[in-house]
Parts: C-alpha cells; structure tokens; sequence
C-alpha cells in the first residue's frame, strides 16, 4: 500500500512476547487513528553495512525492539544513531 | 563517553553505561527478570512524556535486567538527553531528546499494556509523529 505508514522495528524478531506484542500495539494505535501502517521488522545485522542508510530511510518511523541481546548491537546502535541524527520519530521500549 | 559498554554484552565494561538493576522488586519473579511487573514511575512536567500522559505519576509493565548506571544520569543528562521518567529511587525510567521530533525511550514496555479497545497514549503519539513525517517529506519532495 503506497500510502500506508511505513514502521521499521529494529530488532530481531523471534515470536516472543514482547515482539509479537509490539505489532499489535502498533496495529491498535493505527487503527485508533483510521491510519494503514505496515511494519518491517529489520535485522540489526542488516543495520551494519552501507545499505543500511536505504532500509532505514524507508521508514516513517523507527522502533528499537525489546528483548536483549540484540544479534548486532552494532546495528542497533546504528539504526538508533539514524533515528537521532535525521530527525526521525523514534521510541526504543 | 568512548568506552560506553553495556554490562550483558561486556560485563569487564571500564565504563559500564547499562548495569544490572541495582534494586530488585518485592513482587519480582524468582526465575523472571528481575524488573518484572507494573511498578510506578514519576512523569517529570514540560516533558515530551507529560504532553503524551498529561499524568505526574504512572504504572507501566517491566521485564527486563539492566538499567541506565546511576552513576552517568548527571553526565547524561548534561548531554542533552532528558530524564523525564523516575523510578521510587530516582532512577531513569524514561529518556527522551527535547530538540528532536519524537524521541522517547522507556525501560518498560508500553506495548504490554495496549488493547484494541485502549490502544497505549504513547505508541499512538509515535504513531502520529510517524504520519506528520510522512506528510513533511512528502510535501519537501514536491515543489510547489
């Protein structure tokens, strides 16, 4: 959907709770607001090489997932330091 | 701050910015983390958080181990990165950047305590933030 809001959750999603409780507060919140938002979870080992400026740019928003350790906490620190330093709407839980 | 390390993935850290939650919680799970459950957090005013809330005190749901080393909340602080949510012991609970558009960071998990019937006030404000960026790159890719 081209005009969906685009999420990206940094994290590496395994089905636990927390994760799986992410999507859907994301879905309750979008649907309180009649808003469509897709999500993307992205790898924080994807966050680490140069294309990671294109995966995050995407992005209208950016989550740093819970549940540590994260597989890369280089990645997550990057996708993190991107959110910062572009002025993007960020919230790590 | 160059050797900022994080105890679970360094625990020789110098500098040890994220520790082991220094004080336990009585109603804590013995084989859970050891922040677990809903505890009380104080909403400090002229926050990002407070906007959010409208609320100076709030319950929220924790799982989780380590917290910001108490010792660099005076020095993180002084960097810019506000701490607008307290545990009972004075300890960050919530971090936000004043200057940036939507920059908020808890050590618990909004996203526990959220329905479909009672979406969490917080996620729902990242959510806005997300649409009102959508909507400014939009307009600054098009000139008019």
């Amino acid at each position: 959907m081209a005009d969906a809001l685009l999420i990206g959750i940094i994290g590496d999603y395994d089905g636990r709770f927390s994760h799986v409780a992410t999507d859907e507060a994301i879905a309750h919140s979008a649907a309180e607001l009649g808003l469509p938002v897709e999500i993307e979870w992205l790898p924080t080992a994807n966050l680490l090489g140069g294309e990671r400026q294109l995966r995050l740019d995407r992005c209208d928003g950016l989550w740093a997932s819970p549940g540590s350790p994260y597989q890369s906490m280089g990645g997550a620190l990057a996708g993190i330091r991107f959110a910062r330093e572009r002025n993007r709407p960020f919230i790590g839980t | 701050m160059v050797g900022a390390e994080h105890a679970e993935y360094d625990p020789e850290a110098i500098d040890p910015l994220i520790t082991p939650i220094a004080c336990a919680v009585p109603q804590s799970n013995p084989s859970g983390p050891v922040l677990s459950g809903g505890l009380r957090i104080a909403v400090q005013r002229h926050s990002l958080a407070y906007d959010i809330l409208q609320r100076d005190e709030i319950y929220e749901g924790f799982h989780c181990s380590y917290e910001l080393n108490p010792a660099f909340q005076e020095t993180i602080a002084a960097g810019g990165l506000h701490i607008t949510g307290l545990g009972d012991r004075g300890e960050a609970r919530i971090v936000e950047l004043p200057d940036h558009r939507f920059y908020f960071a808890s050590l618990f998990l909004p996203q526990h305590n959220s329905t479909i019937q009672t979406p969490h006030p917080i996620v729902t404000a990242f959510i806005q933030a997300a649409a009102t960026f959508k909507k400014d790159r939009a307009e600054r890719a098009v000139p008019r």
